[in-house]
């Protein structure tokens, strides 16, 4: 069935510029249907044209392919973005193996592989422990860190007895900065496993920057539908060959 | 002091489960299509399987030497 073709006033943005509402198209053979026009995907077509490709965007609205809400989402919750997308495969994947890799790896580390090392400063803390910098993006699982660390810098300026984080005191069980001694035991009792633990989680932290950036702007690569070849007419050049 | 979880076992095991998990998550943000991202996570998987075992393999020729 023929489509109508959608006049596009300048400025406005189409229905198949709207990230969360294109148009139903059919799916790629073998794979998932992509709920939306993606930053590699998506054709700019010229301002005030018509059209009625759904992978065809005005440019007024080439700004608006990426996602910022989905991309703070899979922040958040990995796979959470991409979910409200209507990838849905690609969301539970992402929301099943990285929070699987993080919880494995803060398992690995007896829960106290996930801290902000006790500083004054947020840079001098990340500075003694650069691996937040990467746990950070895992989302709300880091954030236990976050609220640890903003409580021992009160303390800091209101001090009271005792080194580092008491078990019992903290929210959620685990983020505290636990001291070098207790650390240092855990090390020792856990040979490697706890090293490999932390790994665990900056791996996962830093897989998800990559799917934060799949919810922003799409895949990294991409393939385009194919376009449907113009079919010769009358008027058409002729080839040499076919000259007499 | 507790034991410290899984104390005793390998940390070699916990590699296949790392390898999946990395190729796997790495390939679904390069692609959409499941296929695809079947194609390119076993790419990545037999590549770092590959490269791992090198790293044992160099190791192990240095110990045998030294």
């Amino acid at each position: 069935m023929p489509t109508n073709p959608v006049a596009v006033p300048a400025g406005t943005t189409p229905a198949s510029a709207n990230l969360n509402s294109a148009p139903a198209q059919p799916p790629p053979p073998n794979g998932e249907a992509s709920a939306r026009p993606t930053a590699a995907t998506a054709t700019v077509a010229p301002a005030g044209a018509t059209t009625s490709d759904p992978h065809t965007v005005p440019a007024e609205a080439s700004l608006e392919r990426f996602d910022p809400l989905a991309a703070f989402a899979s922040y958040a919750i990995p796979g959470l973005g991409q979910l409200l997308q209507g990838r849905t495969g690609k969301g539970i994947l992402f929301m099943v193996c990285l929070p699987l890799l993080f919880y494995y790896g803060l398992f690995l580390g007896s829960f106290s592989n996930v801290y902000m090392v006790r500083h004054p400063s947020i840079v001098q803390s990340l500075y003694a422990r650069p691996v937040f910098a990467a746990q950070f993006f895992i989302g709300v699982p880091a954030w236990p860190a976050i609220y640890e660390y903003a409580r021992a810098r009160s303390e800091m300026r209101q001090p009271i007895p005792g080194e580092g984080g008491e078990r019992g005191r903290q929210l959620f069980g685990y983020g505290a900065d636990l001291g070098e001694a207790k650390l240092n035991d855990l090390q020792r009792a856990a040979d490697k496993r706890w090293d490999l633990g932390w790994v665990c989680t900056l791996i996962a932290g830093v897989l998800n920057i990559l799917v934060i950036y799949d919810a922003f702007a799409g895949p990294a690569v991409t393939h385009p539908p194919p376009r449907p070849q113009p079919k010769p007419t009358p008027d058409s050049p002729t080839t040499p060959e076919s000259k007499p | 002091m507790n034991t410290p979880p899984l104390h005793g076992v390998s940390i070699y095991w916990d590699l296949p489960i790392i390898l999946v998990i990395v190729s796997l998550v790495y390939s679904a943000t390069r692609h959409d299509r499941w296929d695809l991202i079947i194609h390119e996570a076993i790419r990545w998987g037999v590549r770092m399987t590959t490269f791992l075992l090198g790293v044992g393999l160099v190791l192990t020729i240095f110990a045998y030497l030294s």
